[in-house]
């Protein structure tokens, strides 16, 4: 299978046709994503179109940009002009976008073709896209386990070789987890680094796009050409975009890497130590943390050492309450911004005798079960009387973590911790919400704090299934937390590919 | 309504009261079906009352879990909303083409004279 880069230097040199190129992974599609179900729609007569277009640009001599013919796929609460956008929810079934989200453009600009939409957990709420209303995405890896999420669409779609390239968005790890659990690279960038206009909105101060590839130069590319300033989105950071290609060469010799303590207690450090590792001051871990994942994150941190990084341990306190702060703020953000579905402008309407009874008898029906439960758990935290317990005392939270980062990046360049507490599972076995939403618990702090992070296989943990570490940098640090996670992904041992016919290794065992 | 809101601030007092006392923390459940019930209320959910337990179940679940931060002192550290500073952010008060209003209301679920149309909102036909 090939990388997004090799595709488009083919098609740009005229070496490979992007019509030819569509065909091959259109095929896969045809052949197994009636087992894997990461689309929710593909765009397959759309894309023949973009494809020709493509080549006719090259026959002119002209260049079609750095994605020339790459196929892409975006997760289904990215807005796509006149192709069905439904969050994977009965609300929006059959909806058609009247605008193209600001990612969409920019990759279809930089010469990508879109293939599909993917599935998701219903209006990206949940970690394994068993709440999708359209039915789960499995695993490329292990068809009876789940692909992660709420991006698990996308984030299968690349591991089984559907697409070189998917977009898809991190609330809370929606684009980490997946990666992880489907053994690919998946990035969630700098809280305002890539525009968030035509993102259906699930928790504002949270909600990030970013790209899933094979490869940290693949993901690179793509989050080279979504990042940038977009006045249609005021929370957009008007910075410049670096070379972020340049970074995956520099190597980490001298780079200072600090394990988060809390995030790796089940390891043989602690163990070795009888307990806390010194200089841990918390003592707090977070529970529930497969001991061999924390392996592969400990032999990653040695093979940074190995290539010249200065590594030490490094206490995060204020994570050990990031779950219980995002599942009070997330939801509250999300009753409001869910409040738009009432059955008047998009979407599904029950008719009631009156306006109200059309709102409560259209959200009954168009919602699921755990988008239900999320925006009564925000309407509760936000209501009158309980504000200043549960909304106020999380934003609190919210700002230790910040704190509590700074510290750590006083003294470190990058942090390393999982990226997920266990590899895959299987489908049903965390349907009780406190053991969903714990999936979460090394991802959320990078939300809470607005700062990079991004997950890279590393090895493999339980039944041979992908492990992924997760690399975080202060805000706006993404070049160095892709030179660190290029240098992760030369040091990974081979990962082989899943077992779906036609489907190649998705890092290491490339090279 | 009212009513309800009186017994759900009295609930609250009573939890912040014994922060640290884990039994009686167990005794008063985190939310009860009536606070579900009115929640659902204003977020305008129509639910059956075998849901309003369900939800209750599911709600008070991660409200337990949420009581960690009551052992939490912070009251010296601000709340955060945001994670960006990015302050009175403006554009260029320029002309630009809006999204056509066709294309959006072909999308509504009813619509006419160029305007969204809902049911009667105070209850009787004009």
């Amino acid at each position: 299978m090939s990388t997004a880069l090799a595709i488009a230097a083919d098609i740009r040199s005229g070496a490979r046709r992007a019509a030819d190129v569509l065909d091959d992974f259109l095929g896969r599609i045809e052949t197994h994503d009636g087992d894997v179900h990461a689309f929710n729609t593909v765009t397959a007569e759309q894309a023949r179109a973009a494809a020709a277009a493509i080549d006719a640009l090259v026959d002119e001599g002209r260049d079609p940009g750095p994605l020339a013919g790459v196929p892409v796929a975006f997760k289904d609460n990215l807005c796509t002009r006149g192709v069905a956008t439904t969050c994977s929810s009965r609300m929006l079934e059959g909806w058609q976008p009247p605008y193209d989200a600001t990612v969409v453009q920019a990759m279809t600009a930089a010469g990508a073709v879109m293939i599909g939409k993917t599935n998701l957990d219903e209006f990206a709420m949940g970690s394994s896209t068993e709440h999708s209303a359209f039915g789960p995405t499995r695993n490329p890896y292990d068809l009876g386990r789940v692909p992660g999420g709420s991006s698990g669409g996308s984030a299968a779609a690349v591991a089984a070789g559907f697409a070189p390239l998917a977009l898809g968005s991190d609330t809370g790890g929606s684009i980490r987890q997946p990666a992880s659990l489907c053994g690919i690279v998946g990035i969630k960038p700098t809280y305002g680094r890539v525009s968030r206009y035509g993102l259906v909105a699930f928790a504002s101060s949270f909600d990030q796009i970013g790209p899933f590839a094979t490869d940290v130069a693949d993901a690179a590319l793509a989050l080279g050409v979504i990042s940038g300033h977009d006045p249609a989105d005021s929370t957009s950071i008007p910075a410049a975009v670096p070379d972020f290609a340049a970074a995956l060469g520099r190597g980490v010799d001298g780079l200072r890497v600090g394990v988060v303590s809390e995030m790796t207690g089940s390891g043989r450090n602690r163990a070795a130590n009888g307990g806390s590792p010194p200089g841990d001051a918390a003592g707090d871990v977070l529970d529930g943390i497969d001991a061999d994942v924390t392996e592969r994150v400990l032999e990653a941190a040695d093979a940074l050492a190995d290539a010249g990084a200065t590594v030490g341990r490094v206490s995060v306190p204020a994570v050990t309450y990031g779950l219980t702060a995002y599942y009070l703020i997330a939801p509250a953000e999300a009753s409001s911004n869910l409040a738009r579905y009432d059955g008047t402008r998009y979407g599904l309407r029950v008719d009631g005798a009156d306006v109200e009874e059309m709102n409560r008898l259209t959200r009954r029906a168009g919602f699921g079960d755990e988008v239900k439960a999320r925006i009564m758990l925000g309407t509760f935290a936000l209501s009158a009387g309980y504000y200043d317990a549960y909304y106020g005392k999380a934003q609190r939270v919210r700002m230790l973590t910040r704190r509590d980062f700074d510290a750590a990046y006083a003294d470190f360049d990058v942090l390393l911790s999982p990226t997920s507490p266990c590899v895959a599972f299987r489908f049903g076995e965390r349907a009780d919400p406190m053991t969903m939403y714990r999936c979460d618990t090394c991802t959320i702090p990078s939300n809470l704090s607005g700062d990079p992070a991004m997950s890279v296989p590393f090895g493999t943990g339980a039944d041979d299934l992908p492990v992924g570490v997760q690399v975080m940098a202060p805000a706006l640090g993404e070049e160095t937390m892709l030179t660190v996670a290029a240098a992760l992904e030369r040091a990974a041992p081979p990962l082989p590919g899943p077992p779906l016919a036609g489907v190649a290794g998705s890092t290491g065992a490339r090279t | 309504m009212s009513g309800a809101n009186k017994s759900e601030k009295r609930q609250v007092r009573q939890q912040e009261g014994s922060p640290t006392h884990a039994a009686s923390r167990e005794e008063v459940t985190a939310i009860s079906t009536d606070q579900v019930a009115h929640v659902a209320r204003l977020a305008r959910i129509e639910l059956t009352p075998d849901e309003i337990e369900h939800y209750t179940g599911h709600l008070g679940r991660v409200l337990e879990h949420a009581r960690e931060l009551e052992d939490l002192d912070l009251a010296d550290v601000p709340p955060l909303a945001h994670p960006y500073p990015l302050r009175n952010v403006f554009r260029d008060d320029v002309p630009s083409t809006p999204v056509d209003r066709d294309d959006v209301l072909e999308q509504a679920p009813a619509a006419s004279s160029g305007q969204f149309e809902v049911p009667p909102v105070l209850g009787e036909e004009v």
